[in-house]
C-alpha cells in the first residue's frame, strides 16, 4: 500500500464521523440541548442517554454533537481567516523585504513571545463578547507561525531560476508573488492548515476552560469540559464525552495531515 | 560577528515592542484595580483616595515612563494587590515554575530520545507503528484534559498522590518533587510526542545519508554509527525546536498550575490579570516573553555556530 | 509493594536494552536516559501513600479552605467578605457580633445607648493585650476611631464627636440617631500608629483569640492561638487558611484530607458523603437578583419588568442550580434580617412561573412577540452563570430571548456596576453591615451605587422616612413598605438567598454560622 494511505483513510473516517454528527445535529438531536430536567441529572450513560446527562439533566450526547458544530465552526473560521491574513503578510514580507519585512517580523516576534492565553484574554475583554470573538483571538495567536512559514517559503522561491526568468520577462511583482511563488508554497500551507485546525480545537477548549470563548448555554467541547470539572468525580462521563470527542477529532485530523505530508512532500 | 550584532539589535527591538504592547494591552482592557480591592460597597471618595495611593490616576505616558525607568534600574515596582515589591513576589514563585519546567524537560528528553531512536531503528515494524500511535495520541490530548484525567485516575482512584496537597519546596524538597511529578508529566506528554516524532524523522533522514552507508561499508557496527554520528546529527537538527518547546512548556504550566493548584508564575499571572495588578502583570508578561525571545536568540546563535551555512533569518 | 512493581513495569516498558547495543558510549547514553526517567518516576511514586492524612495528627490544627485569596488584612481597607470572615478572628472592636446577629461587649466591657440612639457610652475592659504584648489603652481606641473616620468607612461619617471622659470611658455622639451604630462599633481597634501607612495589611495586630503568624501569597495564611486572650481561649492551636481557587479543588482537597473544612455550594454538597462529615447549612446573606437596567429600553417600562418577574421561577433556579440549597426571597432584603424582612412578598409574583400573566403584560407594553436582550454575567461566579442558563429557558417561554455574555469580574465592576453600561446582569448583593439600610439604600434614585437606575420618588420618600424613624415598630413598618414598593415596581427580579454550607470533618465540632461574614475559629474544637 502506498505511503500514508492508511493514515489518510483512518483520518478521513474519524473526521468524517465527527463532521457527520455535526451536520446531523443541524436537523436532529435526540433531546433539546438546553432542556433541563433535575429528575434525570448526572445519570450514567444508558440507552436513553448514550453519553449520560450533566448536572442540569441535559443530554450529553445531544450537546456533544451540537458542540462539534460550534467547535468545528470556530476552528475552521479561525484557520481560514488566519491563512488569508498570514499569506498576505508572509508574501509581502518575504517578497518585498527591507524595512517592511523588518517591521512585520518584529511585530510577529513580539506576538509570538506572548503567552497565547494572555492574548486571548486581552482580546476577549477588550471586544464586545459574542460567540465568535474567540475566532479573532485565536487568529491573532496563530498568525505568527503561519506568517513565518509563508515568508520562509517565499524567500526560498523568490530566487529560483524560474522566478528570476519571469522577472526578466517583465512580469509584475504582484503577479510574480501570486502566480509564481504562492502556488509553490501551497502544499506546505495545506499541511499547516490541517495542523492549524487541530491546534485551534485544542486552543478553543483551553480558552473555554478559562471561561472565554463560546457563551453558555451554547455547548462547545471546551465549555462542556469546564462545566463538567466541578462534578468530575461524581459524574466523570460529563468530562469524558467532550474530552474524547476532542481527542478523536484531533487524532483524525493529524492522521489526515500525516497522510497528506507523506504523499505530497 | 555582524550576524551577532544584528541578532542582538533585533532582540532589543523585539523587547521594546513587547514592553509597548504589554503596557498598551493592559491599559486598553477595562477594570480598575482600586475598585477590585474595595469591592462593591466602596464610597467614591475612598476609591479616589486609593487610586491616588496606587498611582493609577497618573497619565498613561507617565505610568509607562515610570515603569520602564523602574525596569531599567532593576525595580519593577510594587504589586497593587499584594502591596509587596514585584521582584520579591516573582522571586518567590520563580523556583516553583522553573523546577516544574526542568522536571518536564528531563522527562521529555529522557523519554523522547530513546523512543525516537528506537522508532527509527525499528522502522517499518509493528514497534514503530506502536510508537507512532502513541505520539499521535500524545499530541491529541488537550493539556488540561490530561491534567484532570491524571488527577482523577492517579489521585483519586489509585491514590498515588494527593491532589491539592501542594508541598512547598522550602519545607520538604522530596515531597515537592513527588507532588510535581504528575503535573510535570501532564505538560510533558504532548512534548514527548512531538520530540519523539522529530527525532525519529531526523534519524531516518540521517540513516539514509551517504556517510552512513560508507561507514557501514568500512565495517563499523550499526550501533556505533547510530550513536556516534547519526544521533548527534539528528539532535543538532532538532535544536531549533527548543525555543518553541520552552514556550509551549510555559503555556502548559499556566494551565497545569491552575488545575493542580501549584503556586507558580502561571497562577500568579492569571490572578494578576484578573485583579488588574498592572505592575505585576506587565513585569510577568515581559519576563515570560523575555525568556522565550532570549532562548530563541541563543538557539539561533547556536545553530549559526554549529552550521554556518544556515542563515535562517538574515536573508 | 506497589512502588517496586511500578518501577519494574516501567523498566520493562522502557527501551533499556536497546537491542543489545555493543557500543559502550551508546549504551551508557541510553541507560542514563532510562535511569533518569526511572529516577524521576520513582521520586513521583515513593511515599505517595503517606502524603494524605498525616497532618493534624494532634487534632489541634485546623485547615480551612477558602475559595478566594485574602491578601489584605487591614481592617480599614480590606472590605471583601472573605477578608472579613478571616480577620474576624484577629481583630476585635468595642463590641463583637454574635452568631444570632446581636452584639456582645468585647474590648468594651459594657456600653449604654441613649434613648434617641444618638449618644453611645463605652467602658473599656481591663487587662486587654494586643498580640504584640502591649496593653490596650484609650489612646489606641481614639486612634482607631479617627482612622476609621479618615478611611471613610461606612457609617463613620455620622459621628459628630468622640471623646474620652476618663481613661476608661468613651463617649461617641452621632449627628443623627442610629440604632445601627453598634455594628460600626464592631470595627477593629488597633494599636496607636500601627497603620499610618497601611502596615496592617500584611502584619495585622489585634486583640482577638488568634494571632497572625504567617502568610504566603496565593497559598495560605497561618493563625495561632492568642494565649493572652482575656475571654475564653481558643481550643485550636493553629488554623491554616488555604486559598483554593475552584470549588472542585476544594472538594478534592477535602476528600483527600488536605483540608478539614470549607464552605460548599449546593452542587458540591450534593456530591459529599454526608455520613462522614458535618454539614451546617446557613444563608449567604446576600440577595441574588436578575438586575434590570431601569434606564434602558425595554426595561424602562414597569410592565416589562413585571413580566420578567412573573416569568422567572425562583424555585426552579434553586432546585436546578443549587440543589434546593437556597431561600426564595421576592424582596431586596435578606430573610436573615427577620424583623425587617417582609415575607409576604415571597410569592408576590406567584409560586411558580406565570407565563400567561407575563405574556399579557408584555403585550400591553407593546411586545406581544417578545424581544431580545443581553445579560452580562460575571464569569468568576459559576452559580450566576448557571442561574442565567436556567433563566434563558424560562424567558424563552414568554418569547423573550436572553443572550448570555460572560465578563470577567474586573470588567463587570467597571462596565456594569460603576459604568451602568448593560441591559441586565445577575449578581448577589450583600450588605456591609447587618442592617436593612445596607440593602435598601442603593435603590434611592441618586444613590451612587444605584446601578439598576431605579427611579421612584415614592420609594425615596418611604426610605427616608424609615431611616429617620426612631420608634422601632414604626421603623420596621416603614422598611417593609419600602420593600413592597421595590417588589411591586419590579426594580429587578429578586431571586434567592443562596445557602452556603459549612462542611467540616467529623474530627472537629463547634462550627457556628453568623448572619454576617465571620468564620469563628475560636468556637471550633477537636472532637473526642
Amino acid at each position: 500500500m502506498k505511503d500514508g494511505k492508511i493514515e489518510f483513510r483512518i483520518g478521513c473516517i474519524l473526521t468524517g464521523i465527527i463532521a457527520g454528527l455535526a451536520v446531523i445535529s443541524l436537523f436532529y438531536t435526540p433531546y433539546d440541548i438546553n432542556e433541563m430536567n433535575t429528575a434525570v441529572r448526572m445519570q450514567a450513560p444508558s440507552l436513553q442517554h448514550l453519553f449520560g446527562t450533566d448536572n442540569f439533566g441535559r443530554d450529553i450526547f445531544s450537546r456533544a454533537i451540537v458542540g462539534a458544530r460550534f467547535t468545528l465552526t470556530v476552528a475552521i473560521s479561525t484557520v481560514l481567516s488566519c491563512t488569508l491574513i498570514s499569506s498576505a503578510l508572509g508574501l509581502i514580507s518575504g517578497y518585498v523585504g527591507g524595512i517592511i519585512d523588518e517591521v512585520i517580523m518584529r511585530v510577529v516576534d513580539a506576538i509570538n513571545s506572548f503567552p497565547g492565553i494572555l492574548i486571548a484574554l486581552i482580546i476577549v475583554t477588550v471586544m464586545e463578547q459574542s460567540n465568535y470573538t474567540i475566532v479573532i483571538a485565536l487568529c491573532i495567536m496563530f498568525i505568527p507561525s503561519f506568517t513565518r512559514m509563508v515568508r520562509t517559503g517565499t524567500l526560498q522561491y523568490k530566487n529560483t531560476d524560474f522566478v528570476k526568468m519571469a522577472r526578466i520577462f517583465g512580469v509584475s511583482g504582484i503577479r510574480l508573488a501570486l502566480v509564481h511563488v504562492f502556488p509553490n508554497i501551497f502544499p506546505l500551507l495545506l499541511s499547516s492548515v490541517i495542523v492549524g485546525l487541530s491546534n485551534a480545537i485544542l486552543a478553543e477548549s483551553s480558552m473555554s476552560y478559562l471561561g472565554l470563548g463560546i457563551q453558555p448555554p451554547a455547548p462547545s467541547w471546551g465549555r462542556m469540559l469546564s462545566e463538567a470539572q466541578s462534578i468530575i468525580f461524581t459524574a466523570p462521563w460529563c468530562a469524558l464525552a467532550p474530552g474524547m470527542m476532542i481527542v478523536l477529532t484531533i487524532v483524525g485530523l493529524n492522521c489526515i495531515g500525516e497522510g497528506v505530508r507523506k504523499r505530497f512532500l | 560577528m555582524r550576524y551577532l550584532i544584528r541578532k542582538t539589535l533585533v532582540l532589543l527591538a523585539t523587547m521594546f515592542t513587547i514592553t509597548l504592547l504589554t503596557f498598551a494591552a493592559f491599559h486598553i482592557i477595562p477594570g480598575d484595580p482600586a475598585m477590585l480591592i474595595l469591592g462593591t460597597e466602596a464610597s467614591p471618595e475612598k476609591l479616589e483616595q486609593l487610586r491616588h495611593t496606587l498611582g493609577t490616576d497618573l497619565p498613561l505616558l507617565v505610568q509607562y515612563r515610570n515603569w520602564v525607568a523602574g525596569l531599567l534600574s532593576g525595580n519593577p515596582g510594587t504589586s497593587i494587590r499584594y502591596s509587596m515589591p514585584v521582584a520579591d513576589l516573582v522571586g518567590s514563585r520563580l523556583p516553583v515554575t522553573v523546577l516544574l519546567g526542568l522536571m518536564t524537560i528531563i522527562l521529555v528528553i529522557a523519554a523522547s530520545i530513546p523512543l525516537g531512536v528506537f522508532a527509527a531503528r525499528k522502522k517499518d515494524t509493528v514497534v514503530e507503528q506502536f510508537i507512532n500511535f502513541f505520539t499521535m495520541l500524545g499530541i491529541s490530548f488537550p493539556g488540561f484534559f490530561l491534567s484532570i484525567l491524571f488527577m482523577w485516575i492517579f489521585g483519586l482512584v489509585l491514590h498515588l498522590f494527593s491532589p491539592g496537597n501542594y508541598v512547598s519546596y522550602k519545607d520538604n524538597f522530596g515531597g515537592f518533587m513527588q507532588f510535581m511529578f504528575f503535573p510535570a508529566l501532564s505538560i510533558a506528554i504532548p512534548e514527548i510526542a512531538i520530540l519523539t516524532k522529530y527525532i525519529r524523522t531526523a534519524m531516518i533522514d540521517e540513516l539514509g545519508r551517504g556517510y552512513v552507508r560508507t561507514a557501514r561499508g568500512v565495517g563499523n557496527s550499526v550501533n556505533g554509527i547510530l550513536y556516534r554520528h547519526v544521533l548527534k546529527n539528528a539532535i543538532v537538527s532538532v535544536i531549533p525546536l527548543i525555543g518553541m518547546m520552552i514556550g509551549s512548556i510555559f503555556s502548559g504550566s499556566i494551565i497545569v498550575e491552575q488545575v493542580y493548584g501549584i503556586p507558580g508564575i502561571g497562577r500568579l499571572l492569571i490572578s494578576s490579570v484578573t485583579s488588574r495588578d498592572f505592575p505585576l502583570t506587565q513585569t510577568l508578561v515581559l519576563y515570560v516573553a523575555m525568556v522565550i525571545v532570549v532562548t530563541n536568540y541563543i538557539v539561533d546563535i547556536l545553530i549559526q555556530l554549529i552550521d554556518p551555512r544556515i542563515r535562517l533569518s538574515s536573508e | 509493594m506497589k512502588k517496586v512493581s511500578a518501577n519494574q513495569s516501567l523498566r520493562a516498558a522502557l527501551p533499556v536494552n536497546l537491542s543489545g547495543a555493543h557500543n559502550r558510549k551508546g549504551r551508557l547514553f541510553t541507560k542514563l536516559a532510562a535511569l533518569m526517567l526511572v529516577l524521576v518516576m520513582a521520586a513521583g511514586l515513593t511515599a505517595c501513600g503517606n502524603a494524605a492524612g498525616q497532618n493534624n495528627a494532634a487534632g489541634a490544627e485546623f485547615v480551612y479552605g477558602l475559595p478566594t485569596e485574602v491578601n489584605n488584612f487591614d481592617p480599614f481597607t480590606a472590605t471583601t467578605a472573605d477578608a472579613k470572615s478571616i480577620y474576624f478572628n484577629i481583630y476585635e472592636g468595642l463590641v463583637k457580633v454574635t452568631s444570632d446577629g446581636t452584639f456582645a461587649p468585647a474590648i468594651a466591657e459594657s456600653y449604654t445607648v441613649s434613648d434617641d440612639a444618638q449618644i453611645y457610652t463605652f467602658v473599656l475592659r481591663d487587662g486587654v493585650k494586643f498580640h504584640n504584648g502591649q496593653a490596650l489603652t484609650m489612646d489606641d481606641v481614639l486612634y482607631s476611631i479617627q482612622l476609621a473616620i479618615d478611611s471613610s468607612l461606612n457609617g463613620f461619617d455620622n459621628i459628630e464627636s468622640y471623646e474620652a471622659q476618663d481613661d476608661k470611658t468613651l463617649v461617641i455622639t452621632l449627628k443623627e440617631g442610629s440604632t445601627d451604630f453598634l455594628a460600626m462599633a464592631s470595627q477593629a481597634i488597633v494599636p496607636k500608629d500601627s497603620d499610618n501607612n497601611g502596615e496592617l495589611a500584611l502584619a495585622p495586630i489585634g486583640t482577638g483569640p488568634f494571632k497572625f503568624t504567617e502568610y504566603e501569597v496565593q497559598d495560605h495564611v497561618t493563625l495561632t492561638r492568642n494565649d493572652d486572650y482575656y475571654g475564653t481561649p481558643a481550643k485550636l492551636q493553629t488554623v491554616v487558611v488555604k486559598f483554593i481557587a475552584s470549588s472542585s479543588d476544594l472538594l478534592v482537597n477535602f476528600q483527600s484530607g488536605a483540608i478539614d473544612g470549607f464552605t460548599a455550594n449546593g452542587g458540591i454538597t450534593e456530591q459529599l458523603d454526608k455520613e462522614t462529615m458535618t454539614i451546617n447549612v446557613s444563608n449567604s446573606n446576600a440577595v441574588q437578583l436578575l438586575a434590570l437596567n431601569n434606564a434602558v429600553k425595554p426595561f424602562d417600562d414597569v410592565r416589562v419588568r413585571q413580566a420578567l418577574c412573573y416569568a422567572v421561577d425562583a424555585n426552579e433556579i434553586i432546585d436546578t442550580v443549587n440543589y434546593g440549597y437556597g431561600v426564595k426571597v421576592g424582596s431586596a432584603l435578606i430573610p436573615g434580617l427577620s424583623a425587617y424582612y417582609d415575607d409576604s412578598l415571597v410569592n408576590y409574583y406567584g409560586e411558580g412561573a406565570e407565563v400567561e400573566k407575563a405574556k399579557e403584560l408584555l403585550a400591553e407594553a407593546g411586545y406581544p412577540d417578545g424581544f431580545s436582550f443581553t445579560i452580562k454575567v460575571p464569569s468568576n461566579y459559576q452559580v450566576h452563570v448557571d442561574s442565567a442558563q436556567v433563566i434563558v429557558n424560562q424567558l424563552k417561554k414568554i418569547g423573550v430571548e436572553m443572550k448570555i455574555e460572560q465578563v470577567d469580574w474586573a470588567t463587570w465592576l467597571e462596565k456594569v456596576y460603576s459604568g451602568r453600561d448593560y441591559e441586565a446582569t445577575i449578581i448577589s448583593l450583600d450588605g456591609a453591615i447587618a442592617s436593612p439600610t445596607a440593602f435598601l439604600s442603593r435603590y434611592v434614585s441618586d444613590a451612587h451605587n444605584n446601578f439598576v437606575n431605579f427611579n421612584s420618588p415614592e420609594y425615596d420618600e418611604a426610605y427616608d422616612a424609615a431611616v429617620a424613624q426612631t420608634d422601632q415598630d414604626q421603623r420596621i413598618a416603614d422598611f417593609k413598605k419600602a420593600q413592597q414598593i421595590l417588589t411591586q415596581e419590579a426594580a429587578s427580579v429578586y431571586i434567592e438567598d443562596i445557602s452556603y454550607n459549612l462542611v467540616y470533618s467529623k474530627k472537629f465540632t463547634g462550627f457556628a454560622g453568623y448572619p454576617l461574614y465571620a468564620t469563628d475559629f475560636a468556637a471550633i474544637s477537636p472532637a473526642e
